[in-house]
């Protein structure tokens, strides 16, 4: 995947980001004032305890919520203000998603799961059915392309599920406890396979509780209540925080 | 201590304590229950009172088994008849012909009748009372209406002596009986007021001081059973044989009229439809609202499985779970019980449907309590079996099976996200042939109700579907009578009918008519083809078209009174004039002249059939009633007894119309639930809010689509069926009316189902909260 030139604007960069919800009992106030700069081609890992902020902060980035206060800005793109569907054309363009128990949709084949969010971006049926056979190839899956999710193991479930979140060569990949749900195999098949394709430039921000997943990530950033209050950079660190 | 295999009460009474918290709910869907039970009831009770109003009133009025008329000039046959083998009970009465002036000149039949043997033959009487003083009389509920005839009105009765029945078809000046007035003290309801039984029946004093002026004796008999019957029909016949000859012997023939206790064909295809529609109705709502009740039973033990996890963990054995549950459900079974039994109970203020009501002995309130006493308690016992059941399943509810069954190929649908995915979820996800066959029987129900209400109403609405083309009739019409109509500037039609009666070859004798034209069309109506205009056709009722399977085209064979068989060639459906309403609407042909000269048999008796010009009628009526017996353009038995049936089918197409579209909304509201994952990734990877409310259309076109498309023509050919029957059996034309209402259901069904599909959708928050509970 050829890497943007050296003056191209990071993949995402937060500033001040705020969520609160409305809880029954008392407003929770989810993030209280967020700054993150991802580089392009970083694997930046967030960890933290339940309730730190973690996965709202991923929707946010990801467009499925808004923000109280603070900007977001994908590849220079700042989302402040946009509608909901331009919402959801940047998301086509510079997002792709995995989560935890892989919400893969049960009644279409692994082919027809991968090649979608092509089709959704006005692909041709052709190049999308293309792209995701080369995603399913790549990730080992190709012999399953025909299959239902339900008769895939949990890690290939969630390798089709990498592989639905990068058929439009997303600028971020967001992935919510990708390893949440799976047993050792199917972890080390995950890590595996984001390891690959951080090396070959995908930018990742993975949200973890797990510290295996924290240590394959090239920079661990950790959240506690709303806030972020420690950084470890390592070797794959091409931006720093701000 | 309880032993470890003993049922554990001291643990059931302390869950059903703990289940008693979540009552409320409990009985909210209880109360649900009790009033689908409600319904159902009532229609349980509004249909048995209406299947058996007819053998209600066949007791209660004592239905004699056999009746002989006997003119008075054989006063020895008139004896015997009560010592004939067969006869267990005997009445002999007395019978007059009386012509009355209301509103024209008109005969009718009086009776009366002295020392009645038990309960023989007592009309029930359904408003005023049973005659007691001379001058007092009660009228048959068909001549009531006909007459406008009321409690209190007094009727001039000029009575025929029977040498004057005897020449009655040549004219016999003024009757020369006595002339009596009688005061009407009631309306009296029989299940068979033909023949020998008379229409007014007046006091055992007027039969004490007016018996020797009878012109016949009606004798009413109880039979030892069928086979009695038969045996006193067989001697009577022998015994008129031997008799002397009457001088009305022409217009009294000696048979034995055997009145069934068994419903008119005509009236039974009415009640079939009424009884067949109250059951579809109660079945649906049953179906529905058991549906929607054991939703809810599901969703209130699934909210408390987390507890039933518990109580297994602690031991309990499901048998001891559900029994706590059951035990908490006894107050809410109550309510359904109470629910059901009063919705029943209210039912019984309901008149019978349609043309049953004419049957019934017991106006008012009744209820049938031996059927609700099983009804209640059934519907009661099935709720809590519905809570057992959905006790039983609950700790295992929540989890999604998905599908491992590889879905069939749609690569010409990639090229639209929301069309591939929309058909994928819509059709992947549980057996759609169940959904889609539920829902097309209910649409199937809707347009059959509709086009069979539809066909319904044209007939009853236009008399010339049902033979009555013309304004009036004038019966026993002469040659001077007729000339003078067709030269009166008013009439715009004149036609002849001359009537008499033709065997079919092998089969029964039906009424053959001849139509000529003095003036105008032929006031014939033809349903299909066209009328027989030369020898060798004929066209036929559907009555008969129906009993010998012939349609336009085929041959039927007619015989010759004198031997030999014409094979004649169906030109047409019509529906003939009756000219003698002894036969049945529909049930007779027509000849060209010249043919029924050659097969045609019995005297023959001449009407003219006239139409006026608009606003002429009432005046040239008012003329001619004078001097001519004249029969307004009625509304034939057959008919009156289908418009009574029109409410039901509208009412039951809008209360299945209802349940479709709560059906439809109920499931694609609870799809959209369902499928909020789903929606949620779609919204994920990238579709905008418009491509989502796309797929969602999709899945609402495909859940629905197919219901519409094997519904629709369903429902159709199930009215054709339906309608078929009832239309022959009460001859007329069985042509199909479909109303604009049917091409209507589909965009209708679809508008709904696309705005209960695209309703309130999953965004924002929504979104993340599905896609993190999934």
């Amino acid at each position: 995947m050829p890497r943007p030139p050296a003056a191209a604007p990071p993949a995402l960069e937060v500033h001040g980001l705020r969520k609160t919800y409305d809880a029954r009992s008392a407003p929770v106030r989810a993030l209280r004032g967020v700054d993150l700069v991802v580089g392009t081609g970083e694997f930046v890992a967030l960890t933290g305890p339940s309730g730190s902020g973690k996965s709202t902060l991923l929707h946010l980035v990801a467009g499925l919520e808004t923000a109280d206060e603070g900007t977001i800005a994908l590849a220079g793109t700042t989302l402040d203000g946009l509608s909901s569907a331009r919402l959801a054309r940047m998301r086509r363009r510079h997002i792709g998603l995995v989560f935890q128990f892989f919400n893969l949709i049960d009644h279409m084949t692994a082919l027809e799961n991968v090649a979608l969010p092509a089709l959704v971006a006005g692909a041709s049926p052709a190049a999308a059915t293309e792209r995701a056979r080369e995603l399913l190839d790549r990730l080992g899956l190709l012999d399953k392309s025909g299959e239902l999710p339900a008769t895939l193991s949990g890690g290939q479930r969630q390798r089709v599920a990498i592989a639905r979140a990068l058929v439009n060569r997303p600028t971020l990949l967001l992935a919510d406890e990708p390893t949440g749900a799976l047993d050792s195999a199917g972890t080390a098949d995950v890590l595996d396979v984001l390891a690959r394709i951080n090396a070959a430039g995908q930018t990742i921000l993975v949200v973890t509780h797990s510290a295996e997943v924290a240590a394959a990530a090239g920079r661990r950033v950790q959240l506690r209540d709303g806030r972020i209050v420690d950084e470890e950079a390592e070797a794959l660190t091409a931006a720093g925080p701000a | 201590m309880t032993a470890p295999d003993a049922f554990g009460w001291p643990a059931v009474r302390a869950v059903a304590r703990a289940e008693r918290r979540r009552g409320r709910g409990l009985l909210l869907i209880a109360f649900l229950a009790g009033i689908v039970g409600a319904v159902v009831a009532g229609s349980v009770v509004l249909a048995e009172r209406t299947a058996t109003a007819y053998p209600r009133l066949v007791e209660a009025a004592g239905l004699d088994d056999a009746r002989v008329l006997v003119p008075a000039d054989q006063a020895g046959l008139a004896e015997a008849v009560p010592r004939l083998p067969g006869v267990e009970q005997a009445w002999t009465t007395s019978s007059w012909v009386a012509r009355m002036a209301r509103p024209a000149l008109t005969y009718v039949t009086l009776g009366a009748g002295a020392d009645r043997p038990g309960d023989l033959v007592r009309p029930v009487v359904v408003t005023g009372r049973a005659p007691q003083a001379v001058d007092e009389v009660l009228v048959s509920e068909p001549v009531a209406e006909r007459y406008g005839i009321a409690i209190g009105d007094e009727l001039r009765l000029e009575l025929l002596t029977l040498p004057q029945i005897a020449r009655f078809d040549v004219g016999f000046g003024t009757p020369d009986g006595p002339a009596v007035t009688l005061r009407v003290v009631g309306v009296g309801r029989m299940p068979a007021w033909d023949g020998a039984l008379s229409h007014l029946w007046a006091s055992e004093e007027f039969a004490r001081t007016y018996a020797g002026t009878a012109s016949a004796y009606a004798i009413f008999v109880r039979t030892a059973g069928p086979a009695g019957a038969q045996r006193f029909a067989e001697a009577y016949s022998a015994a008129a044989a031997a008799a002397p000859r009457s001088i009305a012997a022409r217009y009294m023939p000696a048979g034995v009229q055997l009145p069934t206790s068994e419903l008119d064909p005509t009236v039974q295809a009415a009640e079939v439809a009424i009884v067949l529609g109250l059951a579809a109705f109660a079945l649906v709502v049953a179906a529905a609202g058991g549906f929607v009740v054991s939703q809810g039973l599901l969703r209130h033990h699934a909210a408390g499985r987390s507890a039933q996890q518990i109580e297994h963990a602690l031991g309990m054995t499901m048998t001891e779970r559900v029994t706590a549950r059951v035990l908490t459900a006894a107050p809410a079974a109550l309510l359904v019980l109470a629910l059901t039994l009063a919705g029943g109970i209210a039912a019984g203020a309901l008149a019978p449907l349609g043309s049953q009501a004419r049957f019934e002995p017991t106006p008012g309130f009744r209820v049938a309590w031996p059927v609700l006493g099983i009804v209640g308690p059934v519907i009661a016992l099935l709720f809590l079996g519905g809570v057992a059941v959905a006790a039983a399943v609950a700790r295992h509810t929540g989890s999604r099976v998905p599908p491992v069954r590889r879905p069939f190929p749609m690569a010409w649908a990639r090229r639209w996200p929301a069309l591939l995915v929309g058909i994928r979820m819509a059709l992947g996800a549980r057996p759609a042939v169940l959904t889609v066959a539920g829902s097309a029987a209910a649409i199937a129900g809707v347009v059959a109700a509709a086009v069979f209400g539809a066909s319904l109403e044209r007939v009853v609405t236009d008399p010339a579907r049902f033979g009555e083309i013309a304004d009036f009739s004038v019966a026993d019409a002469r040659l001077i009578d007729i000339e003078r109509l067709a030269a009166d500037p008013r009439t715009t039609a004149v036609t002849v009918i001359r009537s008499s009666t033709v065997q079919l070859t092998g089969g029964r004798t039906v009424p053959a008519v001849v139509a000529f034209s003095y003036k105008g069309p032929v006031e014939v109506t033809v349903t299909s083809g066209r009328l027989p205009i030369r020898l060798g056709e004929i066209a036929i009722g559907p009555r008969i078209a129906a009993a010998e399977g012939v349609r336009i085209g085929d041959t039927i064979s007619v015989d010759r009174p004198g031997g030999g068989v014409d094979s004649l060639t169906v030109t047409g459906i019509v529906v003939p004039p009756r000219a003698d309403t002894r036969f049945r609407l529909g049930d007779g042909v027509v000849l060209a002249g010249e043919q029924a000269a050659l097969v045609t048999s019995g005297p023959a008796l001449f009407s003219a059939e006239v139409t006026t010009l608009p606003g002429e009628r009432e005046e040239l009526m008012g003329e001619l009633s004078t001097r001519l017996e004249i029969e307004p353009r009625l509304v034939p038995a057959e008919i009156r007894v289908l418009a009574d049936l029109r409410s039901l089918p509208e009412a039951l197409a809008a209360a299945l119309g209802v349940l479709v579209l709560a059906a439809v909304v109920y499931e694609l509201t609870a799809a959209r639930r369902r499928y909020a994952r789903e929606l949620g990734v779609l919204a994920a990877v990238g579709e905008t809010l418009g491509q989502v409310h796309a797929t969602l259309a999709v899945i609402a076109l495909v859940s629905v689509g197919p219901a519409l498309a094997i519904g629709v023509p369903l429902g159709i050919g199930v009215a054709r069926v339906l309608w078929w029957q009832v239309a022959t059996a009460s001859g007329v034309g069985a042509e199909l009316a479909v109303p604009a209402v049917v091409p209507a259901v589909v965009p209708l069904v679809l508008l709904v189902a696309l705005v209960a599909a695209v309703g309130p959708l999953v965004r924002g928050t929504g979104v993340v909260r599905a896609l993190r509970t999934s």
